[in-house]
């Protein structure tokens, strides 16, 4: 009897620990979905009030959300900016009750209309993650580029844009 | 349940693969294979037996000229037995090599094998078939410059 509730508690924890699992993958994939809807208040809300930030290898570090905000909205804030930022390979570990930890491999395009360059690049996300009253939520956020590149395209002629969410700002 | 688990377990044994492959980590890239791995990239044109051997050629293939962003999508994973499975990956990838100035740019489909050795998946047979692979002088696009890169920096 007590091997069977032993089973049924472990089998409790392995639930529990999945559940946490994937809440944190569903918490990093509405990150990136608010970063490229440009969702500011509810981006917000994926973060602690004491997050930090090491974006580009630390070349973009950020001590606290509203400090990690006013970077992101200032980066794409404008309706000039289109971007994608895509999120793959989750490794995640829950560390404790209420700790994880997440490593993400990114792929992003940044098409920049009013000068008028695209931007790619890929990078691997080494994340914090931490449960306050029920949610889990972004501590520590930082990438490593492998790559991050830029070109003018103007160079290829025939591009046109033919569909965008964010219309261009009136002149 | 008990399968789930192992399922996840496979998925993160290729995410390590995929993110040690493009972050050059040779020897935790090793720990993924088994001893006898064999592989068959590209529909068999880099078919190798054994860890070492493998490991060799990635090794070689992937110096620090190259940047290379592997990405494995829609896992369908289907265990085969108690510590055997098989899976199907998606492959985007995107190669950017410093020493001959290109671009190489595909998608695969990957059809490996896995064993559970102690414990571990490892990869014991790795393969994948191109949907397509197309490379282009970065020349071509005059303005096109790296802005940040991990590997291959100029005082390297």
């Amino acid at each position: 009897m007590a091997d069977v509730e032993s089973r049924i508690k472990r089998l409790e924890e392995l639930e529990a620990r999945r559940a946490d699992i994937e809440a944190i993958k569903a918490l990093k994939h509405r990150y990136f979905r608010y970063v490229d809807c440009k969702q500011w208040d509810e981006l917000a809300e994926c973060f602690t009030g004491d997050a930090r930030s090491s974006y580009s290898g630390g070349k973009h570090s950020f001590e606290g959300r509203d400090a990690i905000m006013a970077f992101l909205k200032d980066g794409l804030g404008t309706n000039t900016r289109i971007s994608m930022h895509q999120g793959h390979h989750p490794e995640i570990e829950i560390t404790g009750d209420t700790t994880a930890t997440g490593v993400w491999a990114l792929q992003d395009v940044v098409i920049d209309r009013q000068f008028n360059v695209t931007i790619r690049g890929a990078a691997i996300y080494r994340d914090e993650y931490v449960k306050v009253d029920g949610e889990w939520k972004i501590k520590f956020t930082g990438y490593e580029r492998l790559y991050e590149e830029m070109w003018n395209r103007a160079e290829s002629q025939s591009l046109t844009i033919t569909q965008s969410m964010f219309a261009m700002p009136e002149a | 349940m008990a399968d789930l688990a192992e399922i996840e377990a496979i998925k993160r044994l290729k995410y390590k693969y995929f993110r040690c492959l493009d972050c050059k980590q040779w020897d935790d890239l090793g720990q993924c294979f088994t001893e006898d791995a064999v592989t068959s990239y590209s529909g068999g044109k880099y078919a190798f037996e054994g860890r070492d051997t493998i490991m060799g050629f990635l090794a070689k293939g992937l110096g620090t000229h190259m940047i290379s962003m592997h990405h494995g999508h829609h896992p369908e994973i289907e265990l085969t037995g108690e510590t055997t499975a098989t899976g199907i990956w998606a492959l985007q990838d995107y190669v950017i090599d410093l020493k001959h100035n290109t671009t190489l740019m595909g998608a695969a489909f990957y059809r490996d094998e896995y064993v559970k050795i102690n414990g571990e998946w490892k990869i014991k047979y790795t393969g994948y078939e191109r949907t397509f692979e197309e490379i282009s002088s970065r020349a071509d696009t005059p303005s096109l410059k790296l802005l940040q890169q991990m590997f291959g920096k100029p005082e390297e």
